[in-house]
This record gives C-alpha cells, structure tokens and sequence, in this order.
C-alpha cells in the first residue's frame, strides 16, 4: 500500500516539476527581488518625498473611485434593458458591448486619440466645417479623457455581472410589487435593488480594481501630469532610477488588491447562493408600450455611440486624410492606404531602425511562442491535476498571477534578471506566465468534463496512459486548447505594462511601436499609429470571433 | 481461469471489500448480484485494474496479475454509462481496441464487421455516437467490448440505464451474443430477473462479502440468511424461537406451531429464529402435508398470467402466493408445507 502511494506521489509531482521551475523562476523570485530591493531601502534610508508618494495614492484612490460610479451610471440603464428585454440584434449589440473590454490599453489609448485628439476625427470635421485652426474638444491629458476611457473599458463588466445577476432575477416579484400599490420606484428601491446589491458591490469591485491598477489609459492619454500608482513605479524605476521605492509601491499596490480580491470572494460566494435557477428567457419580453420602445432605442442608441464610436474613429483615422492635413504634407488627402504601407517601409528619418512591419512579426512571433509555452505549461498542471488529484491543492498557486498587475511584474523583471533583461526570450515568458491562469481557466473544465469511464475504457481496450491521452484527452479538449491558444494569444499581442519594462530598443512589439508612434509629431507617425493600432484591433476582434463561434 | 482470492479492498479508510473469493471457469457467467454500495462495481474495477486491493490475490491462470497494468490484461469491460468515445463514429469506436493490438486495417475491418453484425448495428457504422438511442449504444458498446476478443469480459449494470420493455430484449440478445462468443463473462447487476436469465452461477454480495454462491435456482430456492431473502423478495417469512429442545416455536395469539430444528441451525434457548417458507399448497378445507398454517385471504390481484394473493396468517403476518385460481376476499385458508419446503435461519 505504502508501496503505490509512493509512486502516485511521484508521478504526479513530476508532472509539476516543470510549471512549478517556472512560476518560481518568472513570479516568485522576481517578487522576491521587489522585497528585497524595497527592504534595503530601510536599511539604506534614501530620503523619499512622501507628499509627493501621498499625492499619487490620492489620486489613483479618487480617479478609481469617480471613474467606477461613471461606469456604473453608464453602464446601469443598458443593464437594465439586455435583462428585462428581447429586441432584434440583441445578440451583436451584446457582442459589440464586450468589445472595449478586450482591447489592449494602447488600442483604446488610439482609438480616443482617434476620436478626440487634436487629430481625432471630431477636431477635424469641427476645423474644416468652421475653418478654425484650433480644436475645439480638448481633452488630451485631461483627467476627463482618463475618466472616459475608464468608462469606456469597464461598461461591459457592468452589462455583464449586474446584467447577468438581474437577468436571473424574477420579474414576477415586480408584477407583485405593482400589484400590492407600489409605484415603479418603489419596486425598484424595495424590490430590485436589494436583490442586485451583490452583484453591483461585485461589479464595482471589479471596476475598481481594474482602475485603481489602471497603467497604460493613465499613461498613454493623461500625460506626464497624471500619475496612479503604476505610472509612478514606472517613473521611479525607468527614470528616477529610484528602485527601492518602485519597489515599495508596488508591496503596497499588491497589499490592495488582495484586499479588494478577497472582499470580492466572499461577495461572489453571497452572489452564487442568492442565485435561484431560472428558465432562459422567463423574465425577457419584448418592449411593447410606445414609452418602451423609446426607451430601449435611445439607450441602446446611446451605448452603442459611446462605445463604438472610438473604434470606428480608429477605422476612420487609420484610412483618411483630411484636406487641412494633406496641405501641410505630401500625403493626399482623402481615403487612402498609405499609413498601411508606410508600416513595411523604413523610413530614414524614423526613430526605428527597424520598419514596423517587423514589430508586427516580432509581435507575432513573441504571441505563438508564449502562447505555446502557457498551453504547454497548462496542460502538465491541468492533466496532472486530473490524473493525480492530489494535486489540485497546487494548482491554486498558479492562479496568483492574476492578481499581480503587469507592471510590478515587469518591476520584478528589471531587478530580478538584471542583464539578462535584454535576452530574447524573456518577453515571451513573462507573456506566458500573464497568459496562464486564463489558459489554465479555459482548458480545465475541458479536460474535466470527460468522464473518467472514457480513460479507463480505452486502458482496458489496451491503451497505455500516453495513448488514453493522445486518443482520449487530446482530441476531445482539442477546441479548449485552441480557445486556450487563442486567449494567450491575444493577450500576448497587447500586452503592454510588463512589456515596457523589459522591451528592447530594437525589438519593439506591436503595442510599445503604438505607444512610439503616438509619442512622435507629424502626420506620418500619427498615422501609422491608427494603422498599427487598427491591425491589433483586428487580430483582437478576429481571434474573440473565432473563440465565440466556436463555443 | 480467473480466481481472486480474500481480496480486500477499502476506499476513504471505508472498507468495501472484506475478503471476497470467487472464480469464473471457461464459458462460464458469473453475475454479482446485489444492492448498490455492496461492492460489486467494485469487483470489476479490480479485475479490470483500474484499482488495486489492499490485500489478497487476483490470477489468470495461476499467473499473479497485481502487477499487469489495465491496458495489458486483455479483459473487456461495459461500463454503465457505456463510456463511448464522443469524438468517434460507431465503426472507430468498436475499432479502438483492435487500433491498440495494432492489427492490420483489414483484419480490423473483418472482426468490426463481424460485431456489427452480432449486435445488428451494420448499417450504422458511420453514425455518430450522440445520435444513438440509449439501446443502440449499449449495443455498440457491447461490439466494442467483445470486438478485440478478450480473455473475459465484464458487465457493469449494462441494461440499467434503458426502459423495461427494451431491457427485456437486449437481456435475450445479451445472452445469445455471450453464448455465441463463449468468452467468459462477469455480469454485475442489483436486478435478480437480469441475473436469473443470464448467470450460469450468482454470486450474492452484501457489504462487501459474498453472502451466498451457486446456480441460480438453488440460490433463488434456498436463501442462507434473511437479507438473501428479503433481498429476493421473499416475505412469507415467520419468527419463533427456540425451544431449547430442538424445536421453533411460533406464538400466535389465537395459536401456537411447533417446528423441528434442523441440526446444522445452532441456536441456544430463546434465540430468535426465522423460518422461510417456499411454495406451499393452500387449499380451503383438507391439509395433506406435514404441517400447516392457517390464514385468511387479504388481498386477491390481478396480474395478468397470475394472480397475487395475500393471505393473513393467523390475521398477523401477510404472505404472498401466486395461483392461477383467483381467491375470493377474507376465505379462510390452510396452507401446507413438507419439512425440505422450510428454510430456518438466526
């Protein structure tokens, strides 16, 4: 007996020898060296200017906390309306509501330019409509383009957990409501609302979260003015050269969110058991009343401008050359593809070495490899856990990257690898281990749901453990592990805290060229920002659609 | 063949194994009967090898197989839920196995061919598994099962999951298909008709021990104990005690029976002691058999090619006959048993 407990143990901590080296290796110890390095600061005692440190904690706390009500105010009436109403291209109006979410930072930082730079698209229709020369909406480097863009990222996790949650409440309640005299306020102040005050504090957990870690928006749209406490640990680390203090940033950036994280675990839990089972659709119905359908359409119509509007003016800016523009260039004006091309071309004067199109193939090329990497390293943790469950209590460990922002992450890398920073390989694994808890998420209950009577059939059949695997496991999760390929993927691609930190000069990614482009005056630079920026959108959008028509 | 001996087995410092001995010769079917958890599923798992006992011997042959894995033992198993392979079609899924024993395409083809036909599923050999019916997959599992010809196989519940009218004819085909392959067979099942008309022997099995083994009508005719019969549906059943003189006495407030002891019973003075009683004539005025009990009928129904009549014995404990005379409600009866009818048990 002691003989085979033995011999599970081993095989199965084999199967985490290699994921474990490299969580250790790219998470653990690079953490350790933020420790490290922030408690030499009290040994050394460098002077640090607190008001200023004050000053940035302020900031990140009230810009998170007034972009989470804007979301929520944004985000509640279309809620309101994809949980109690069916109405045609419900669908695609839900599908394109998720967009915003999934873009990468420096995507959504284009696209606002796009929009409301002074080259966005309004400024320009504004100053050749009036014949100014100055734009009339100015809000780059404002804090309202932060807060927009917040709102902007963060609606659909309104649509999607209060919608969701209200969904699966039973309007019935409400019918009852009306019925004992209580005027629609009333049934939503009494009724509604206490049954959808989990899922909010939930959702405006979330949001929260996600703003107060807020990087690349800040950076990229507010300017130098603007810093939350990612901005900071990048100045500190990249330019003040002020390590110690990144690193004490970044302890207490950690400390908060597990706290909000654990608040929202037990909300999730309250969630999960307030939840009754419904019948899909039993509290849908079609808006009937004039009033309704009035309703319906100005909020949906409202939505849909809000957020797509920005995507569209990407579209718009990366193809389209204003009269007034061309003027002062070579560049003729009207619908053209000449941004596009100028990617494959380098030009002499260009702060690259390297033409764009090699961003966009290095970027590719980092995304198949981290994306291999993570699924390889999810399938030893997944398969190991499902064949030995013993170590399911290890799996949890690799789901700790989730709550570590990138750019503490990139931190890490910098003092942690030191030179090696520069190595090639070094983006691709840092974009797998950012990968993995989503890879692990998706291929997981894939591997699960096979009964274990299949395995041991095929055993008893004469097939050896590696055989039920390539015969059994493999084929039937093969779509996870695609939908699993295409989330690291699409990760990897527009990932851009980490990757500002350890990126090489010469060796840009797709988003870092983004951010370059957006940084250099002229129209050329801009231009190729939005075709660069639409490329990436379209990979994003491409990759989501397949996943999408695959579940 | 195959012979497990005292094998234990225990899961979650649960014992559900204590000690079972059994043994399947060539041609034979061997059904595990018995109520769910007793351990029969159990039984298979380790034969198969999918687990391995904590204690005692399984052996093909005089040969030790603790240490041949699942995937090198050569025995079939049907599991319940049939475990067919979604992502294959009916031929590759029956084809699997010949797959693992790397036979050549066409003697695949033949032998899947050969099943198909057994199991009169030829036409659908292209059919995906999720448009089976519930009967045509246990048919296809069954092909798949018997398909790379194993040294045995077994059947876990595989009618358990189908309608009544559908298990009465795959259990005739069952048998006829096990019959023609002459593979020797374990058949697990918690339904004693299923067991009746397929095993050439049945094992009973209660927590983890076999509590009774032999040929079907024997061990139906003679139950050893009183969860064999109760588990049979065995009900005419009296309690007395013991007289201390070699005899039961059965106390009814308006009588009083006295039976002799068997010798084999050992029982002490006042022990408690269950009598079975099989059969048994009743007629309404003469008893000709050595002894007899008096009652009064309760209950007379209909069911088709018999009735079911139960009768009150002394107007306190119901026994159930089968006649093909109807009994009217509330006549008196004198039922009468020879000494080989009673069975004694503590």
């Amino acid at each position: 007996m002691r003989k085979y407990f033995n011999k599970n143990h081993l095989l199965g901590s084999l199967f985490f020898l290699i994921p474990l080296i490299f969580l250790i290796e790219l998470y653990f110890f690079p953490l350790f060296s933020i420790f490290r390095s922030a408690f030499r600061y009290l040994a050394d005692e460098i002077t640090i200017n607190w008001s200023n440190i004050g000053h940035v904690f302020w900031f990140t706390f009230w810009q998170a906390i007034i972009s989470t009500i804007l979301t929520l105010i944004a985000g509640f009436p279309t809620a309101w309306i994809f949980s109690r109403f069916n109405f045609p291209g419900k669908k695609i109006f839900n599908a394109l509501f998720t967009i915003p979410f999934i873009l990468p930072t420096v995507v959504t930082a284009a696209a606002f330019n796009a929009l409301l730079g002074p080259k966005g698209f309004i400024n320009m229709i504004w100053m050749s409509v009036s014949g100014s020369s100055s734009p009339i909406v100015q809000v780059m480097n404002t804090i309202w383009i932060i807060l927009l863009a917040h709102v902007f990222y963060n609606t659909s996790v309104v649509l999607r957990v209060i919608g969701n949650s209200w969904t699966q409440i039973d309007s019935k309640l409400e019918d009852a409501a009306k019925t004992l005299g209580a005027s629609p306020l009333k049934v939503f102040s009494r009724v509604v609302f206490p049954q959808l005050k989990p899922s909010i504090l939930s959702a405006c957990l979330l949001i929260f979260l996600f703003d107060f870690t807020s990087y690349g928006v800040v950076f990229l749209l507010g300017g130098p003015k603007f810093r939350t406490i990612e901005v900071e640990i990048y100045y500190q680390a990249l330019q003040m050269l002020n390590l110690p203090l990144a690193g004490i940033l970044s302890i207490f950036q950690i400390i908060i969110t597990i706290a909000v994280t654990l608040i929202d675990k037990r909300l999730s839990h309250i969630i999960l058991l307030n939840r009754a089972p419904k019948i899909f659709g039993e509290n849908l119905r079609k808006p009937e009343l004039r009033w309704e359908k009035i309703v319906v359409f100005i909020i949906l119509g409202l939505q849909f401008i809000f957020l797509i509007s920005p995507i569209l003016a990407l579209f718009l800016r990366s193809m389209y050359v204003f009269p007034s523009e061309s003027s002062r260039t070579t560049i003729a004006s009207g619908w053209t593809t000449v941004y596009y091309q100028q990617l494959f071309v380098n030009a002499r004067n260009s702060i690259f070495f390297v033409p764009p199109i090699k961003a966009i193939l290095n970027s590719l090329s980092i995304a198949i490899a981290a994306s291999g990497i993570s699924l390889i390293i999810s399938l030893f943790i997944v398969v190991g856990e499902n064949r030995f469950p013993w170590t399911g209590k290890l799996e949890s460990i690799f789901m700790i990257p989730i709550g570590t922002s990138a750019v503490t992450l990139g931190l890490g890398y910098l003092l942690y690898f030191g030179r090696d920073i520069q190595k090639i390989w070094l983006i691709p694994l840092a974009h797998s281990l950012i990968a993995l808890p989503f890879v692990i998420r998706s291929i997981k209950p894939a591997i699960f749901n096979i009964p274990n009577s299949l395995r041991q059939s095929a055993s008893i059949l004469g097939a050896s453990p590696v055989q039920v695997f390539l015969k059994i496991d493999f084929p039937i999760i093969f779509r996870g592990l695609i939908n699993g390929f295409i989330f690291a993927f699409t990760i990897s691609l527009g990932e851009f805290g980490a990757t500002s930190f350890i990126t090489r000069p010469d060796r840009p990614t797709i988003p870092i060229a983004i951010y370059r482009f957006l940084g250099q005056p002229g129209l050329m630079n801009y231009g190729q920002a939005m075709a660069m920026a639409s490329i990436l959108m379209t990979f994003c959008l491409t990759m989501i659609v397949i996943v999408d028509q695959k579940e | 063949m195959l012979k497990l001996s005292s094998v234990c087995y225990q899961y979650d410092e649960k014992p559900l194994l204590n000690g079972i001995n059994l043994s399947v010769g060539e041609h034979e079917i061997i059904c595990l009967l018995g109520p769910s958890g007793s351990g029969k599923s159990t039984i298979l798992r380790l034969i198969a090898g999918l687990e391995k006992p904590q204690s005692g011997e399984i052996q093909w042959n005089e040969y030790d197989l603790s240490e041949v894995p699942a995937h090198k033992r050569n025995f079939g198993l049907m599991f319940q839920d049939y475990a067919l392979f979604p992502h294959h079609n009916v031929y590759e899924n029956i084809a699997f196995g010949l797959k693992m024993q790397k036979l050549s395409k066409t003697a695949i083809h033949e032998r899947v061919e050969l099943c198909l036909k057994q199991v009169g599923m030829l036409s659908f050999a292209e059919r995906k598994i999720t448009e089976l019916s519930g009967g045509e997959q246990q048919r296809v599992a069954l092909a798949r099962a018997i398909a790379p010809q194993p040294r045995l196989i077994m059947l876990d519940e595989p009618l358990g999951a189908l309608d009544h009218t559908l298990r009465q004819t795959l259990l005739e085909e069952l048998r006829s298909i096990l019959g023609e392959n002459g593979i020797p067979a374990i058949y697990v099942t918690h339904d004693q008709e299923e067991a009746f008309v397929l095993a050439d022997k049945i094992a009973l099995l209660n927590h983890g021990i076999i509590t009774q083994y032999g040929v079907p009508d024997t061990v139906y005719r003679n139950p050893e104990s009183l969860w064999t019969a109760n588990f049979f549906g065995l009900n005419n059943i009296l309690q007395g005690e013991d007289t201390g003189e070699n005899s039961v006495r059965v106390s009814f407030p308006s009588a009083e029976y006295v039976f002799p002891l068997p010798l084999h019973i050992s029982s002490k003075k006042g022990q408690v002691i269950h009598i079975f009683f099989q059969d048994g004539d009743f007629s309404q005025d003469s008893c000709e058999n050595t002894y007899c009990l008096k009652g009064r009928v309760n209950q007379n129904i209909f069911r088709g090619y018999e009735y079911e009549i139960k009768v009150l014995i002394e107007e306190q404990k119901e026994f159930t006959f089968h006649s093909y005379k109807s009994c009217p409600v509330n006549q008196m009866l004198k039922i009468g048993y020879h000494i080989q009818d009673l069975h004694f048990f503590l």
